[in-house]
């Protein structure tokens, strides 16, 4: 799929950032999710519709484009189509597939959900590493969580330092991952939104750690962003075994 | 695990060892002073409390077996084996309940002696022995009902504590009938009371029918927690609509298929099935959070352990075909505004909701009656355009397939594979 999309350099994002939701199918979960999403932040969701190939008799672009509103608006109650998207910080798109891709912008993978946050567990976890990434889908996190009220859950999980003779995990962090999560926890401090920390000694591969700790915690939504490693990705290997939805900041 | 000098305290072994020491302290007590004062309560229950040194030598045997571990032959251990002892003391309890009735009813009845020949004219009653009660026997009798009561009541409830703290629902149930054991020896003391005091004999009879009630009432529900248990009933609807509640709560889960709840001793055993789409990486997460939520669940609804099986099954793929008019250019796909603009049908198979397969069969030159008959042939459920055709929708329609408005010029193909 080939959704025109205009590359234009963004502001970073801050308190005034306005949300943006777009779907780019009207198909399976994902128009219902994305409406949820988009009604939980208080915006209209953008549908992509490109335009008509072929005219029709009596038919002008204008009125396809008039008519597709109409009916998304039926379908789906403050929807609109849009024929290109343009790339700002607060954009989110909701696709399971996009999410396995490396993308300039921020993408939810809804997995198998229907609705966004159905049962009302106002969670999210944010997986913070000891590199800039974390730190990065803090802030986003931090962001969204302030938009809609919801608190976060700062995980980390560590190897265990044979030198330390703690059981505390934090006590076996390595000083950079201190250094980032000291920050995530000043980040969400500053913006007032509430956050618990959850470290663990690692016990299983790392996507199965997040998703294990969401669960525990009765997290609606997982955040995290890729890093540059050369061959895949913590991001990517979570895509492949969450049931949960997966934020992917861009 | 650690111990202390004292673990001993919470052996199930050691508890009706204790049980039956007590037991034979009782039946030498009460048989010899309730023949000397001749209490037909006191020296039944005297002899009732024979067959409860009997009893707490199968309770021990109970425990042995249900502590012995799973096998191939035995998948979920042996703990029901208490639940045929917590049914034959829910029986025998019935048993003590008509000897209490059948004893408290002559006592009554020799206050009302027309009523009592009445009766005894139907029925062949036992002859009342009236109480014996002086000052020469009051301490004697005082002494050993008390020290009954006491013990009855201390080690009934040790019993019923250990039972609970170690599983054995064979211990609980005996610890009730220990239990009971003091309520009667209760009536029995309040009955010598009122006789040395008020000259009352009758209180303890009247009692007794109090007490026969509750006795009643206590071996109604180890009868049945017995039954339940053996013929493997459910372990309550409320229950199981909790556990469909939570199991449909976890990401990843459609909904619930199938439940088997029951219970094995006071273990519940739960097998769910949910269906599921997720994939086969994901599986042991969902599983693992159903096994986590529901065991929470079932230890906050008062079972001591738990077994719980989760399965996850695809959803149906419930297949049917649907068809798309599309105009086919250089640039690209969209869905077609008429039929007279479409270059092919996109005939899709759908499984599970989801397009898995897509043929693209050519328009050009066909009427719309061999439109449709091709949408036939392809056994097409439902059809989409994007504009309203009032000729093609009544074509379609009388075919018997669906007609629909597309609500976006999008094709579904485009996103769909």
């Amino acid at each position: 799929m080939d959704i025109p999309i205009k590359r234009l350099p963004a502001p970073p994002l801050s308190e005034a950032t306005e949300p943006k939701v777009f779907v780019p199918d009207i198909i399976r979960n994902y128009p219902h999710f994305a409406l949820s999403v988009a009604q939980i932040l208080g915006v209209p969701l953008q549908i992509y519709a490109p335009p008509i190939l072929c005219g029709v008799p009596g038919y002008d672009t204008e009125a396809i484009n008039h008519l597709q509103k109409e009916r998304l608006q039926y379908l789906f109650p403050g929807s609109e189509p849009v024929s290109e998207i343009a790339i700002d910080p607060g954009m989110i798109v909701i696709s399971n597939s996009i999410a396995e891709k490396r993308q300039p912008f921020t993408v939810i993978a809804p997995r198998y959900m229907t609705k966004f946050d159905p049962h009302g567990k106002k969670k999210i976890i944010v997986s913070l590493g000891d590199g800039p990434t974390g730190l990065a889908a803090s802030q986003f996190a931090i962001w969204f969580a302030k938009r809609i009220g919801f608190s976060l859950v700062f995980w980390h999980t560590t190897w265990r330092d044979h030198t330390v003779t703690s059981d505390d995990p934090r006590d076996h962090m390595n000083h950079h991952a201190k250094i980032v999560l000291l920050k995530a926890q000043t980040m969400a401090e500053e913006a007032n939104v509430p956050y618990e920390v959850d470290v663990r000694t690692i016990s299983e591969a790392i996507a199965d750690g997040i998703v294990t700790a969401a669960y525990d915690h009765d997290c609606c939504l997982i955040v995290m962003k890729r890093g540059d490693a050369v061959i895949g990705s913590h991001c990517d290997s979570t895509v492949e075994r969450t049931p949960i939805p997966l934020m992917v900041v861009a | 695990m650690k111990t202390s000098k004292w673990s001993f305290l919470f052996s199930p072994y050691f508890v009706m060892t204790l049980v039956m020491v007590m037991y034979v302290v009782k039946v030498i007590a009460k048989v010899s002073v309730g023949s000397w004062i001749n209490s037909p309560v006191l020296t039944g229950d005297g002899l009732h409390n024979l067959s409860d040194i009997f009893e707490a030598v199968l309770v021990m045997l109970s425990v042995y077996i249900s502590r012995l571990p799973k096998s191939e032959n035995y998948p979920f251990g042996r703990k029901n084996v208490e639940s045929l002892l917590v049914l034959a003391i829910g029986l025998s309890m019935f048993g003590l309940t008509l000897q209490i009735l059948n004893k408290s009813s002559i006592g009554i009845l020799q206050f009302f002696p027309e009523v009592d020949t009445w009766v005894r004219s139907y029925l062949d009653l036992p002859t009342y022995e009236p109480l014996l009660m002086g000052s020469g026997y009051f301490w004697w009798v005082f002494g050993v009902t008390g020290v009954s009561v006491t013990l009855s009541f201390f080690v009934g409830t040790y019993q019923i504590r250990i039972g609970k703290n170690q599983e054995h629902p064979s211990l609980i149930a005996d610890g009730k009938e220990t239990y009971s054991d003091g309520r009667i020896e209760a009536t029995t003391l309040v009955g010598i009371l009122s006789e040395y005091y008020f000259q009352a004999p009758w209180i303890e009879y009247v009692l007794g029918l109090g007490v026969a009630a509750i006795v009643a009432n206590t071996g109604r529900e180890m009868f049945l927690h017995g039954w339940r248990a053996l013929l493997q009933r459910s372990i309550g609807k409320d229950k199981e609509e909790e556990i469909k509640k939570i199991a449909s709560r976890i990401e990843g889960v459609n909904n619930v298929d199938k439940l088997m709840t029951f219970s094995v001793g006071s273990t519940a055993v739960c097998i769910i099935t949910v269906i599921s789409r997720v994939r086969a990486n994901m599986i042991k997460h969902v599983r693992r959070t159903a096994e986590v939520r529901l065991s929470r669940y079932l230890k906050e609804a008062g079972f001591a352990g738990h077994e719980i099986y989760v399965r996850l099954q695809m959803p149906n793929p419930n297949f049917y075909r649907v068809a798309e008019a599309i105009t086919k250019k250089d640039e690209g796909l969209s869905i077609a505004g008429s039929l007279s603009t479409a270059t092919h049908l996109r005939i899709y198979d759908i499984e599970r909701e989801k397009p898995v397969r897509a043929t693209d069969e050519p328009t050009a030159g066909l009427s719309l009656n061999e439109v449709v008959a091709l949408l036939k042939r392809k056994r097409v459920t439902t059809f989409s355009i994007f504009l309203a055709d009032p000729d093609l929708e009544k074509a379609v329609s009388e075919a018997g397939i669906k007609f629909c408005l597309s609500p976006i010029v999008k094709v579904l193909a485009d996103s769909a594979f």
